[in-house]
């Protein structure tokens, strides 16, 4: 306690500081250095705000800032100073001191970085035994305090209760109010909202907004720019372990000075972007991933992917028409839970249906029974005019591959042990392939979803995110599908790469007129994407139509509460006044 | 009250057990080749007349159809009657009785060995140095592999014979009962320290500790304070595996140690087809198994709030 480093000297001297920061993790031939060169502060007061996508190195940057990079790690740097005094040599006891009660730090997921065995109270209060006098009752009363103050109700009943009893925001409420508990001068955010359903992201992001005082420091780490745009004051965006571009959020939003960040604002999806292509065939060079194929791959040429199978006449019948679902779940206590209740809806060859909605609003049942796997307790599905059971009786097997289905998390998706061939394969045999055709055909998928022929011997666990959903799409067009229910296809993608998902998605919808029923909880793909839009909430529909008036003239307040909780860039708000 | 139908219910499963134990045991009896009678008159050796034989398959209605001996037996067991031991000529419960001490003595050390050192050494070898883990893990796994009587021998060469410090078997006094139950410790310690070792890592990553670590925690109280609560859980799970090494590792224990107690009676019965004691001894390590299930099962309650409101 006594030998604490001193405080601040100035209110202008920065409250922590680095200069020329390296971290690379690992020896010899397996040494990869993952920060390069980053000089960063942040002052009393102001928001500075590290941006890049997965793998830039931003999080590990900000945990060298209170000295958490871990034991593996090999961190330098010219000038490392906290509060002033410099920190480059300092121990982990000295770091400890300074952890909690000078540096706060709030990391993704509540839910799993609260300690789940333990309440949500003791998380908080283990701040105040580490770093102040008080006893335990007075603990307790701080600790609701606390909680009281970062807005969460009945916070005496609340610290009680264990993380996995609050909902997603209380816990990160909860997790905030555990960060700030012992009050730091900085407090360091890490994605602390992108687990969170929209509406509640908004609250959160005020919440911080709020404690961003005077005394204040705040570094918002994010991998969405438009989640930072409000908070911070000034914005570094990272890339591969360097920082390519730093200055006032004003100035990198709206005349961004590095091609990477004009790829990264161009290809946030939104109503702007509308019938474009999120990903500029020139910015490809710039913002260019590993997801991307070495130009000059042949892609085999496919004109049809229904080439070889029986189709039904193309009538005016929507392809599915959804009429009065309703599901119910058991819950506790011989209760039931109406999962969804009286939904309707037709999905027209060609087009797409966007599903709005929050965690546990029905999206995901909706989509089990349109693939008919679930049945629901009332109401129809009819794929072609006809329902699943009268498909089943006349043996139409062609229409029970007609409707495939993509996941968020294909890797959850796909035997492990198998290759991309053997995934593929395995549907392409299903599909009816004969055997001799099949090894071609799963190289005419690749090309189809841009996947250089050579990835076909790769296993899922060796493939990266959106390579990993492009072998879902793949394995889905196998089938040779009419209707492909997405559900959150790109909601674990960086923004970049989610561009590319979206734009191959568009280009496979113009080229074999494919029908998506696309479910998202992000209104800016959903505006993207959709032409038509169903807004789920509590399983009922409060909104159905096109998607322009539904955005326009939202009639429902919850719509508008969503339509209002999308964290806008401001370059791209003009663009919506304008249009 | 969710803990008390909880409990109800296990010890009902309990019994249950108990009873399957009971009838496997039986039918296994059955099912062995050689004359009961013939044994209960001290085996094929002791020459006994027809006269006589023809008396004890009355007395132990061993004429008697397969269903009414069963029925007879299980009606004994209920009224707590294990029969009488062949080689002993006493009840079983008293045979047991006389031996149970020692055995529970020996596991009881063993235990007060295995979970301090399984627990240390988890604690400090977890996420460390890759050399340190590599020795340790070493270590372990010869420990694990190695079967318990070889471990026994080490001892017993390294600190009675060598170094004089302990007496090479015995009953007598508390000095007789450290290298017995140190033998039966690192047996059991080689497997749990693995496992505790491998959770500790697992959970050591979770963003949980991170969040511990960002509140100014040291790196032993993240251990010891969150890392360690979690990774418990699999090891109680392993409770099966450690009541089953202490209950095998005593017969051998106490062979090589020439010490008293359930081990060497079941190696005695066993030997000269003491049925009556071998099925008690079934009945009590089901028993035990039951009881530790049981109370495994309240400390996973205690442990995880989850498991009581899933």
């Amino acid at each position: 306690m006594t030998s604490l480093p001193p405080s601040p000297v100035s209110p202008m001297s920065p409250l922590v500081e680095l200069q020329n920061l390296t971290v690379a993790f690992g020896h010899g031939a397996r040494r990869r250095e993952v920060v390069r060169g980053v000089s960063l502060s942040v002052r009393s007061g102001e928001c500075l705000a590290l941006v890049g996508e997965s793998g830039s190195g931003k999080s590990v940057t900000a945990r060298t800032l209170v000295g958490l990079t871990g034991p593996s790690a090999e961190v330098r740097s010219d000038v490392q100073r906290f509060g002033g005094v410099n920190a480059g040599q300092w121990s982990e006891r000295q770091w400890s001191r300074v952890r909690g009660r000078r540096a706060g730090f709030v990391l993704q997921d509540a839910l799993s970085s609260l300690d789940p065995l333990r309440t949500v109270g003791a998380e908080v209060g283990e701040v105040l035994r580490l770093h102040t006098e008080l006893d335990r009752p007075g603990r307790r009363r701080r600790v609701a305090e606390l909680l009281a103050s970062v807005g969460v109700p009945d916070p005496e009943l609340r610290a009680d209760q264990y993380p996995h009893e609050l909902s997603g925001g209380l816990r990160q409420r909860a997790l905030i109010a555990s960060a700030i508990a012992a009050g730091p001068a900085l407090l360091i955010a890490d994605e602390p909202t992108t687990a969170l359903d929209a509406t509640i992201a908004a609250q959160v992001l005020r919440l911080l907004g709020g404690l961003k005082g005077s005394r204040t420091g705040m570094l918002v780490v994010s991998h969405d720019l438009a989640v930072v745009a409000d908070l911070a004051d000034r914005v570094a965006v990272m890339r591969d372990g360097e920082i390519v571009e730093e200055g006032s959020v004003e100035a990198v939003l709206q005349d961004p000075r590095h091609p990477y960040t004009r790829g990264l604002l161009a290809a946030v999806p939104s109503r702007a972007s509308r019938g474009r292509r999120l990903i500029a065939p020139s910015a490809d060079d710039a913002a260019g991933t590993p997801d991307r194929p070495p130009s000059g791959t042949p892609a085999p040429a496919v004109r049809d992917l229904h080439g070889s199978i029986r189709r039904p006449p193309a009538g005016d019948t929507p392809i599915l028409t959804v009429g009065g679902l309703r599901k119910d779940y058991p819950g506790p206590a011989r209760t039931t839970r109406t999962a969804v209740q009286d939904v309707s809806f037709t999905l027209e060859r060609g087009t797409t249906l966007g599903i709005v909605g929050e965690s546990g609003s029905g999206k995901s049942t909706v989509a089990r029974i349109v693939l008919g796997v679930e049945q629901p307790d009332a109401g129809t599905v009819l794929v072609h005019g006809r329902t699943w059971d009268e498909h089943r009786a006349a043996r139409d097997t062609f229409v029970r591959r007609s409707v495939q289905m993509i996941y968020q998390d294909p890797l959850q998706s796909f035997d492990p042990r198998r290759t991309v061939r053997q995934i593929i394969g395995q549907a392409v045999a299903a599909a009816g392939v004969p055997p001799r055709a099949r090894a071609t055909r799963v190289l005419e998928l690749l090309g189809l979803v841009d996947l250089p022929a050579d990835r076909a011997r790769a296993r899922p666990i060796d493939l990266s995110g959106g390579q990993r959903q492009r072998v879902a799409i793949a394995r889905a067009l196998a089938a040779e599908p009419e209707v492909i229910v997405c559900d959150e296809p790109v909601s674990a993608l960086d923004v970049t790469v989610q561009a590319r998902i979206l734009d191959l998605l568009a280009d496979l919808q113009e080229r074999f007129g494919l029908s998506y029923l696309f479910i998202s909880h992000d209104l800016g793909v959903i505006q993207h994407v959709s032409r038509d839009v169903l807004v789920l909430r509590d399983g009922v529909v409060l909104e159905h139509g096109p998607v322009e008036d539904i955005f326009e003239h939202p009639r429902h307040a919850y719509t508008q509460d969503l339509i209002h909780a999308i964290p806008a860039l401001p370059a791209l708000r003009k663009d919506t006044v304008r249009s | 009250m969710a803990v008390l139908r909880r409990v109800v219910t296990r010890l009902l499963i309990g019994v249950g057990v108990l009873w399957g134990a009971a009838s496997l045991t039986f039918l296994a009896i059955h099912l062995v080749p050689g004359d009961t009678a013939l044994l209960i008159l001290g085996g094929p050796d002791a020459r006994p007349t027809d006269e006589a034989i023809a008396q004890v398959r009355a007395d132990y209605l061993l004429d008697q159809p397969f269903v009414v001996q069963y029925g007879s037996y299980l009606g004994n067991l209920l009224q707590g009657d294990l029969g009488q031991s062949y080689r002993l000529r006493i009840p079983v419960s008293e045979a047991i009785g006389q031996q149970i001490g020692a055995t529970a003595a020996l596991s009881a050390a063993a235990v007060a060995l295995a979970l301090p050192l399984t627990f240390a050494v988890a604690i400090l070898s977890a996420q460390r140095a890759p050399w340190i883990r590599e020795i340790v893990s070493g270590i372990e796994v010869v420990l694990a592999a190695t079967p318990t009587f070889i471990i026994g021998f080490a001892l017993l060469i390294l600190f009675s014979f060598t170094l004089h410090w302990f007496p090479i078997g015995g009953n007598q006094g508390p000095a007789a009962l450290v290298l017995p139950a140190l033998t039966l410790a690192l047996a059991v310690f080689g497997t749990l320290s693995q496992v505790l070792r491998n959770e500790l890592e697992d959970v050591l990553e979770q963003p949980f500790i991170l969040t511990a670590r960002s509140r100014g925690l040291r790196d032993l109280a993240v251990r010891v304070r969150h890392a360690l609560r979690h990774a418990v859980i699999p090891v109680l799970t392993m409770s099966g595996f450690v009541v089953a090494a202490l209950l095998g590792g005593s017969v051998v224990v106490e062979t090589l140690f020439s010490r008293q107690g359930i081990g060497s009676l079941t190696l005695a019965s066993v030997y000269n087809k003491d049925l009556p004691v071998i099925i008690g001894i079934v009945l009590l390590a089901a028993a035990v198994y039951v009881v530790v299930n049981l109370v495994i099962d309240l400390l996973y309650t205690l442990i995880d709030p989850k498991v009581v409101t899933a």
